[in-house]
């Protein structure tokens, strides 16, 4: 396709402008006022301290949970070729999930990692669980995405089923704070965890920006993908990877947050076609700007109470109403 | 006795129509926290709690020795080891309960569900049930559990010893100028003591201005970015099941005046939350931490 590399260049730009925007609107909204000239000139005062320390590290972990589970819906969707998968289909959510909440229920026990237990456990149980299924997705050793899809729905059978017992065994305290997590919450973050997330955001973006070709082969099907000289069990492989990254990564510092994977994928196709070299990099920075406004939406909706949603609980109310009227606008129009 | 809660169960089992057989012993009407009049034995031996508060208040007026069993979050006073658990969860065995023949089951609206109610008078057991927001409701539900455990006089004493330690908390509070505070109950999400609490009033008692009171909920979450606005000069945050919750959410509230002079205090929850006798304790402790110039 001629003229590739310059929209790839203009809808990226146009993206990041977005997400500037967003996180712009993040910064200046909150429950309270904040005097930014003084938050700038002194930057321990109550202002800079919300500012700063409240509003611009819950808004960069928002952006970064974004820019990671939306490529990854993108990818799940090209490589089971199936509209209705999301970053969690495979079992990751789940995985996630119970090493998650085993993590608050155990706490004391599973405490040396100091802050850092549960994204640990979280990521490492998301890996358990992409491990798991690409080892029953596979026949005859190449991965088959519709067994790797059954294998991914069962897993996550298993898992809500095991966290439910881990809430009702553990004491009401551990029980309430798993459940808050496992809403999907931009909570409080130190600044080292957001150069972790952002150093996982960012290999694994590229990583499936650098895949998108195959993508695209593989989204029309093996045969086609065989014809332009793609080596499908290699390129499904590293997908399986990048994506999966991405998706543990994202739930380890927020939960899982719902929605974000499925909506922003599908909007952005029905406006900017299916190539994937433009959708990789848009999908990324409009996920990020859809997580940050939805938590910005999450933070102001009880306002008048002084109370906060959690980011997962709004995705889902604001992100099911709006995916259905896309549903209905686009009507029977192919997906791919 | 035993034919007869067996009837009961089997009663359950089917669904048939409720039993209503006659209480063997003479009875007399109590009024309960929810204010629903409860017929029970005139002095009744075997009694139950499935509510921490509810146990501790039992202990408190002396009706200790007549409980027979409690539920797995019971944990004082000491004694209360030694006495059978009816289930660790929100759903407490039932057929435990039965078996045990209790007279009276003690719960509370804090800890048990309305169908555990329901579902033990179904089968023909008294259940008193507290409710307890405020300060006044707790000192009701002392009376109303020592009327029916036939601990009145000692119910009585128990509150009269508490109103007055409270009044001189008070009273020593209000020599000094009040210190603005805020009770954090969980970290994360940030939940606070609303105006709508006992805590509230402990809190304002012990020389506490809290600057959650807007809230007019019990408990109600909370915005961090409205604490750091109200910047208290005093922070003090419950544990729950002796577990610490981690400071670092709050050691980078910087601007926070209480964060700056090292003031973020721990408070045993129990002492705090749980709406008993100890609330006595739970108030000095705060009039300790607010006040750390007296005593």
């Amino acid at each position: 396709m001629r003229g590739t590399p310059a929209r790839v260049v203009a809808v990226t730009l146009g993206s990041l402008l977005i997400l500037c925007v967003s996180l712009a609107a993040a910064f200046a909204f909150g429950v309270e006022h904040v005097d930014f000239r003084r938050a700038f000139s002194d930057p321990d005062s109550v202002d800079g301290v919300i500012l700063f320390k409240e509003r611009m590290t819950r808004g960069a972990l928002a952006a970064l949970v974004g820019a990671a589970l939306s490529p990854a819906g993108v990818a799940f969707q090209a490589l089971l070729r199936n509209p209705l998968a999301d970053p969690y289909v495979l079992g990751v959510s789940g995985g996630a999930a119970v090493a998650g909440a085993a993590a608050i229920v155990l706490g004391g026990a599973a405490g040396f990692l100091g802050g850092w237990d549960l994204p640990v456990w979280a990521f490492f149980g998301a890996l358990g669980a992409i491990a798991i299924v690409y080892a029953f997705g596979r026949v005859r050793g190449r991965l088959v995405p519709n067994v790797a899809l059954l294998a991914g729905v069962v897993l996550n059978a298993l898992a809500s089923a095991l966290v439910l017992a881990i809430r009702l065994l553990a004491e009401p305290n551990a029980a309430h704070e798993a459940m808050y997590w496992l809403t999907g919450n931009i909570g409080p973050v130190e600044p080292s965890k957001l150069v972790v997330l952002s150093v996982y955001v960012a290999v694994g973006v590229i990583g499936l920006f650098a895949m998108a070709v195959p993508m695209n082969a593989l989204a029309l099907g093996d045969e086609s993908a065989h014809a332009v000289g793609i080596d499908t069990e290699r390129s499904r492989r590293l997908i399986f990877l990048a994506a999966s990254l991405l998706t543990g990564a994202a739930v380890a510092f927020a939960g899982p947050i719902g929605f974000v994977g499925i909506v922003v994928p599908h909007v952005l196709r029905g406006i900017l076609g299916p190539d994937h070299r433009v959708l990789i990099p848009a999908s990324a920075l409009v996920g990020g700007a859809f997580v940050v406004i939805a938590h910005l939406l999450a933070r102001l909706a009880l306002l008048v109470v002084g109370r906060e949603l959690t980011v997962g609980v709004l995705t889902a109310l604001a992100g099911a109403p709006f995916f259905l009227w896309v549903l209905r606008r686009r009507g029977t129009e192919r997906f791919f | 006795m035993r034919a007869w809660s067996h009837l009961a169960v089997l009663s359950m089992v089917c669904g048939c129509a409720r039993t209503h057989a006659h209480p063997p012993v003479a009875t007399h009407a109590v009024r309960d926290g929810l204010g629903r009049v409860v017929h029970v034995p005139f002095d009744p031996a075997r009694l139950i709690s499935l509510a921490p508060s509810s146990t501790e208040i039992l202990f408190a007026i002396g009706a200790g020795e007549k409980v027979v069993a409690v539920d797995g979050y019971s944990d004082y006073p000491p004694e209360v080891r030694a006495r059978q658990r009816i289930g660790s969860d929100l759903e407490p065995s039932l057929e435990r309960i039965v078996a045990l023949k209790p007279e009276i089951v003690f719960t509370a609206t804090s800890a048990n569900s309305e169908a555990t109610v329901n579902a033990l008078e179904r089968l023909g057991i008294a259940v008193f049930v507290s409710r307890s927001g405020s300060l006044a409701e707790i000192f009701t539900d002392i009376a109303g559990i020592g009327d029916a455990s036939n601990r009145e006089r000692e119910a009585d004493a128990l509150s009269q010893k508490m109103r007055a330690e409270l009044d001189l908390i008070g009273a020593r509070a209000r020599t000094r100028p009040p210190v603005s505070a805020v009770v954090v109950v969980w970290p994360e999400p940030l939940t606070v003591a609303g105006a709508g609490s006992h805590v509230h009033e402990l809190l304002q008692l012990a020389g506490g201005t809290n600057l959650a009171a807007d809230s007019p909920q019990p408990f109600p979450t909370y915005s961090t970015e409205r604490l750091l606005k109200r910047a208290p000069e005093v922070l003090i945050i419950g544990t729950h099941a002796q577990a610490a919750p981690p400071l670092a959410t709050f050691e980078r509230l910087t601007s926070i005046p209480a964060v700056q002079n090292h003031r973020v205090h721990l408070i045993d929850g129990d002492l705090l939350f749980r709406p008993g006798p100890r609330i006595i304790e739970g108030a000095r402790q705060l009039e300790h931490l607010l006040h750390p110039e007296l005593k």
